[in-house]
C-alpha cells in the first residue's frame, strides 16, 4: 500500500496540451476520483500513472520511489479499464490468475488468491466461463477481480462504471466503496459522472481541458467552488447562475438585475469591495431556492424576487420547477407539498447565505458569503 | 535508465530498421531487373556491378527484333475485355446476393470451386474451346479469364452493394423506377468506387495470366505479354538485358494500376487481391 | 399471370444470376465434369477416338515412379512455401501495424511482388541466381562466402530457388490478410497485459496468436491449396527439371496432356491432385475441430 504524489506533471501529445501542471499528493489507502468532462486529461493522468503513457515533465511517485520510467510491470499497479480488457480466449479463472503466474506464484497460492477473491465478489461460479458467456456486471466484477488478486500497491480505474447500465450501476457503486473499505488500499479513479466522484471519493479532483480546477472532499466543491467551472460541474440540477451588477445603496450591498434587488449579508471581505457597480455572476444551488410561503421566519429579508413558473419536474417528495424571472431562467428545487401550477406566479426567497460571487471574466470565486 | 519516451524511439527505430529487411528482400530484385535493363551487355556480363554507361539498347532491341508491341496490345485487348465482361455479369451478381436472400451459401460454394486445380479445367477447356472455335481469339481467352475471376467479383460486389443501404432502391421504387432502373441510376453510381476497385483486380488478374494464354493461344500474333516473353527466355543463349527491359515494361502498368487503387488494397479487403493459377 | 410481389422479387434475383451460372456452368463446372470423365478414357490430344478404359489411367499412375515422385514434391513444395510465406508475412505485418512515419510506403512496396506477373518474378530470379553472371553468386563470391559460383537450378537446390521465388512472389498476400486482423486487436489487452507484467513475447502467445487464429486459419488454408495447385511459377522457372526434382503434380499433368499427348491421363494425374488436396485439406480442417 502507498500513496501517490504527482509534481507537476505535464503531458504533451506533440502540440497538444494534454495535461498541463498536475500537483497532487495522495496518501495511503486514500480513494482520490479524478473527474472532468471528456478530453480534460483525466485518463491521460491516470495512465501516466499507470506508465503507459510516459510523462512529458514533471515527477511521479509511488510510495517513495520515482517511477517516471519504470514500466507498467515494475510499478506494482492494477488497473481496471472501461472496456474490462478481458483476455477473451482465457477463462474467468486463467483471467485473474494471469498476473499471479507471470511473477512466478506457486500454483496453489495462486489458486487460492483467484478462489478467495472470486468468493468475495461473487463469481466463484463463473471460473471456467469464457468472457463472451459474462453478463456486463460479471465482467466488470471479474475485472476488478484481476487486480485484486495482485495485490497492488495502487488501483486505478478507468471509467469502470461507464458501460453499465444505471441500475448496475448504482449497484456496483456501493460495491466497489465497500471494497475500499475492506482492502484499504489506494485508489485513484477516473470517471466523468460527477454524482460517481460525490458519492464515492475521499477528495476529487475536478479537471478541464487538462488543468486541475480544484481539488478537496465532495463537501468542500459542493459549498465552495473555487470557479464557475467547479460550481456548474458539480451539483445537480446545476447551479443557477445570473449576472447581476453589484451596487452600494445606503450603507447595503445589493446584487441588481432587471427584476430583482437582493440585499447582500454584511461583510467585511475586501475583495467584494472592488466590485462595487461592476457586474458579477451570481451563483446559487436550486436546492436553496424557496417558495416564500416555505421559508423559515428570519430568512425573508430583501431577499426576494418575483417568479413565473414555467415547468414543473415532479420527481416524488420534491420537484424540480423552471422559473423565469424577467427573462432569466432560475432551476429551483422544492419540497413537493407546495401547491404550484405552470403558468402561476410566484413568490422565492434566495437563502443568500448560500449565494456566491463569481467574477464574470475569469470565472473565478470572488469570495464566499458566510 | 531510459525514459519511457526515449525507449518507444528507440522501438520506432528498430522497426523501421528491421522493416528494411523484408523490404530490401523485395525491392532488391525489381531494383537489379531495371538497372540491368539499362546496362550495356558488356556491363552485363563483366564483373562489374554498377555500369560504366547505361544504355536504352535493350529497349530498342525488345521493339525491333521482338513482337513486344503486339504482345503488349493482345494483352490490354484481353483483359479489357475480361474485365467488360467479368464486371458486367458481376455487378448484375453482385446486386443480387446484395438485395435478395438465398437458399445457399456462395462463399462456401466459391471456397470449394477455387480448390480445383486449373491444370484440371485447362485440358477440357481446350477440348472444348476448340470445338466451339474459340481457341486463339481474343474472346475465348477473355471468357476463360472473366470466368475465374467471376465468383470473387460477385462477392466483393455484393459486398459493397451491401454497404449501400436498401432503402435508397425502395425510395427509387416508390418514385416509379423499376428494380432494374434502381440498380443502374441509384446504386451503381454510388458503388463506383468499389467497382473501380474490382475491375482493376480483374485486369491485373487477367494481365497477369500464363497458363491460360499458354495454352489457348496458338499463333504468334495473338500472342499475350507473359506468354510472349516466356519465349524469350527459353533456349540457350539468353538475351538477358533484353529480357529484364520486358520485365520493365510489364510491370509499369501494374504499379501504374497499383498506385490507383492503393487505398483500398491496403485497407484490407478479405478477398480483395485473388487468382494465381 | 399475376404474381405476388415477393415471387417476382425472387424471380428478379434469380434472373441477375443467370449469366454467373451460365459462365459457371459453361466454363468451370462443366469442365470438371468433362475432365473426371476424361480420366477414365484413352482420349488423346488430337485424337477422335474417345474411348472408356475405367480405372486403367490411374492404375498407370499408381505403378508410375514419376506420379508418386511428383506428389511427393507437391507437398514438399506446398508445405514449405505456407510456412516461409505465413512465418515472413506475419512477421512483417506484425512490423507494419505498429505506428512509425513512412509506414503507408512501406505497405506499398511490401505489397508488390504480389501484383506483378509471375514471368516477371522467374525472370528476375533466373538472372540473379544465375550461376556465372547472376548477382546472388556475384555477391557472395565477394564477400568470400563461396569459392565457386552455385548452381541454384541444379539438382539440389533446384526445389529451394523455385520456394524461395514462390515466397517472393506471393507472401504479400499474407501481410494483406494480417495487418488488418491484427489491426482489430483492440490496444486495451495489450495495456492490461502490460499492467499485468507480460513481456513481449508473452504478449505474442497469449493476445496476438490467439486473436487472430481464424485468420491465421483462412491464409493457411487459401496458400496451401494454391501453393499445391501452383503451376506458372515452376513452369517457367525450371520445367519440372532438372530430371523431374521440381516436378509437381500439376506440371506432370501438364506435360501428360499437351507433351505426352494424352489427355486421359493428364486429367487422371490431375484429379488425383485434387483428390489429394481434399483429402489433407479435411484433415486440417478435423485438426482444428472444425467442419
Amino acid at each position: 500500500m502507498a500513496g501517490v504524489i504527482l509534481k507537476n506533471v505535464i503531458k504533451h501529445f506533440g502540440k497538444i496540451v494534454a495535461v498541463s501542471s498536475v500537483n497532487l499528493e495522495i496518501k495511503e489507502g486514500e480513494f482520490v476520483i479524478l473527474v472532468g468532462p471528456s478530453g480534460c486529461g483525466k485518463s491521460t493522468t491516470l495512465r501516466m500513472v499507470a506508465g503507459l503513457e510516459s510523462v512529458t515533465s514533471g515527477e511521479i511517485y509511488i510510495g517513495d520511489r520515482l517511477v517516471n520510467n519504470i514500466s507498467p510491470k515494475g510499478r506494482n499497479i492494477a488497473m481496471v479499464f472501461q472496456n474490462y480488457a478481458l483476455y477473451p480466449h482465457k477463462t474467468v479463472y486463467q483471467n485473474m490468475a494471469f498476473g499471479l503466474k507471470l511473477r512466478r506464484f506457486p500454483k496453489d497460492e495462486i489458486d487460492r488468491s483467484v478462489k478467495d477473491v472470486a468468493k468475495v465478489l461473487g463469481i466463484g461460479e463463473l471460473l471456467d466461463r469464457r468472457p463472451d458467456h459474462l453478463s456486463g456486471g460479471q465482467r466488470q466484477r471479474v475485472a476488478v477481480g484481476r487486480a485484486i488478486v495482485r495485490k497492488p500497491e495502487v488501483f486505478l480505474f478507468d471509467e469502470p462504471l461507464s458501460n453499465l447500465d444505471a441500475k448496475l450501476r448504482v449497484h456496483m457503486r456501493a460495491e466497489l466503496i465497500l471494497l475500499h473499505k475492506r482492502l484499504e488500499t489506494t485508489m485513484i479513479y477516473v470517471t466523468h459522472d460527477q454524482v460517481e466522484a460525490m458519492t464515492m471519493g475521499d477528495r476529487i479532483v475536478i479537471m478541464k481541458d487538462g488543468i486541475v480546477q480544484q481539488i478537496g472532499t465532495p463537501l468542500e466543491v459542493f459549498h465552495q467552488p473555487r470557479n464557475l467551472f467547479v460550481a456548474s460541474f458539480i451539483g445537480s440540477p446545476t447551479m443557477n447562475f445570473v449576472e447581476c451588477t453589484l451596487i452600494q445603496e445606503d450603507g447595503n450591498r445589493y446584487l441588481k438585475a432587471s427584476g430583482f434587488k437582493l440585499r447582500m449579508p454584511l461583510s467585511d471581505k475586501k475583495s467584494v469591495g472592488r466590485y462595487i457597480d461592476q457586474k458579477v455572476i451570481l451563483g446559487i444551488r436550486p436546492e436553496y431556492i424557496y417558495d416564500i410561503r416555505m421559508c423559515r421566519p428570519g430568512l425573508v429579508d430583501g431577499n426576494t424576487m418575483r417568479a413565473m413558473v414555467e415547468v414543473i419536474e415532479p420527481l416524488g417528495s420534491e420537484s424540480i420547477i423552471y422559473f423565469k424571472v424577467n427573462g432569466h431562467s432560475l432551476i429551483g428545487k422544492l419540497e413537493a407539498t407546495t401547491e404550484i401550477e405552470m403558468g402561476q406566479s410566484l413568490e422565492l426567497c434566495l437563502d443568500m447565505a448560500k449565494v456566491h460571487l463569481f467574477d464574470p471574466a475569469t470565472g473565478d470565486l470572488i469570495q464566499e458569503l458566510n | 535508465m531510459i525514459s519511457l519516451e526515449a525507449q518507444e524511439r528507440i522501438r520506432r527505430i528498430g522497426t523501421v530498421l528491421t522493416l528494411l529487411l523484408p523490404l530490401s528482400f523485395v525491392a532488391f530484385p525489381y531494383l537489379w531487373m531495371t538497372l540491368s535493363s539499362f546496362s550495356p551487355d558488356k556491363d552485363l556480363f563483366s564483373d562489374r556491378t554498377i555500369p560504366a554507361t547505361l544504355t536504352l539498347l535493350h529497349y530498342r532491341h525488345l521493339f525491333e527484333r521482338t513482337s513486344f508491341e503486339r504482345q503488349f496490345l493482345n494483352s490490354v485487348i484481353v483483359a479489357v475485355v475480361a474485365t467488360t465482361i467479368c464486371l458486367a455479369v458481376s455487378i448484375l451478381s453482385g446486386y443480387s446476393l446484395s438485395r435478395f436472400r438465398h437458399r445457399w451459401s456462395f462463399e462456401r460454394v466459391m471456397l470449394l470451386i477455387y480448390t480445383i486445380p486449373p491444370v484440371l479445367l485447362i485440358i477440357p477447356t481446350l477440348l472444348v474451346f476448340a470445338k466451339l472455335h474459340l481457341t486463339n481469339t481474343y474472346l475465348g481467352l477473355a471468357l476463360g479469364h472473366s470466368t475465374f475471376m467471376l465468383p470473387f467479383a460477385a462477392l466483393i460486389l455484393a459486398a459493397y452493394f451491401n454497404n449501400i443501404p436498401t432503402t435508397l432502391d425502395e425510395a427509387a421504387m416508390v418514385d416509379g423506377m423499376s428494380r432494374i432502373g434502381a440498380l443502374v441510376r441509384i446504386v451503381l453510381p454510388m458503388a463506383i468506387p468499389g467497382i473501380a476497385a474490382t475491375a482493376v483486380i480483374i485486369f491485373a488478374n487477367s494481365w497477369n495470366d500464363y497458363m491460360f494464354a499458354f495454352t489457348l493461344i496458338a499463333s504468334k500474333e495473338m500472342q499475350t505479354l507473359p506468354v510472349g516473353v516466356a519465349e524469350l527466355s527459353e533456349g540457350q543463349t539468353l538475351q538477358w538485358g533484353m529480357l529484364m527491359a520486358a520485365a520493365v515494361l510489364i510491370t509499369i502498368p501494374m504499379l501504374v494500376f497499383f498506385l490507383f487503387v492503393q487505398r483500398r488494397i491496403l485497407s484490407g479487403f478479405i478477398f480483395a487481391i485473388t487468382g494465381e493459377k | 399471370m399475376d404474381l405476388s410481389f415477393e415471387r417476382k422479387e425472387q424471380l428478379f434475383s434469380y434472373t441477375l444470376l443467370i449469366p454467373l451460372f451460365i459462365m459457371i456452368a459453361g466454363l468451370a463446372v462443366f469442365p470438371i465434369v468433362y475432365a473426371l470423365v476424361l480420366s477414365f478414357t484413352d482420349r488423346g490430344l488430337f485424337s477422335t477416338s474417345t474411348n472408356f478404359i475405367g480405372l486403367a489411367n490411374y492404375l498407370k499412375l499408381g505403378y508410375s515412379q514419376e506420379f508418386w515422385q511428383s506428389l511427393l514434391n507437391n507437398i514438399i513444395y506446398a508445405v514449405s512455401c505456407v510456412a516461409f510465406q505465413i512465418t515472413t508475412g506475419l512477421a512483417t505485418a506484425m512490423l507494419l501495424v505498429r505506428k512509425f512515419r513512412g509506414n503507408y510506403y512501406f505497405r506499398a512496396m511490401l505489397t508488390f511482388p504480389y501484383l506483378v506477373p509471375t514471368i516477371v518474378a522467374v525472370l528476375v530470379f533466373k538472372w540473379m541466381l544465375n550461376d556465372v553472371f547472376g548477382i546472388v553468386n556475384r555477391m557472395l563470391l565477394a564477400a568470400g562466402l563461396l569459392d565457386a559460383g552455385v548452381g541454384w537450378f541444379d539438382m539440389k537446390r533446384a526445389m529451394f530457388s523455385v520456394v524461395l521465388v514462390s515466397v517472393w512472389r506471393f507472401f504479400p498476400f499474407a501481410i494483406m490478410l494480417f495487418v488488418p486482423a491484427l489491426e482489430a486487436i483492440p490496444q486495451e489487452y495489450y495495456e492490461a497485459a502490460r499492467v499485468d507484467g507480460a513481456s513481449a513475447i508473452q504478449q505474442f502467445f497469449h493476445i496476438t496468436l490467439p486473436q487472430i487464429k481464424e485468420v491465421l486459419f483462412v491464409v493457411i488454408v487459401l496458400r496451401g491449396i494454391w501453393m499445391f495447385n501452383m503451376f506458372d511459377v515452376i513452369w517457367l522457372l525450371t520445367g519440372g527439371g532438372p530430371v523431374g526434382k521440381t516436378e509437381i503434380l500439376p506440371i506432370l499433368a501438364y506435360l501428360q496432356a499437351f507433351q505426352g499427348y494424352s489427355v486421359g491421363l493428364g486429367s487422371a494425374t490431375a484429379t488425383a491432385g485434387l483428390v489429394v488436396l481434399v483429402i489433407l485439406l479435411s484433415l486440417f480442417y478435423r485438426m482444428r475441430g472444425r467442419k
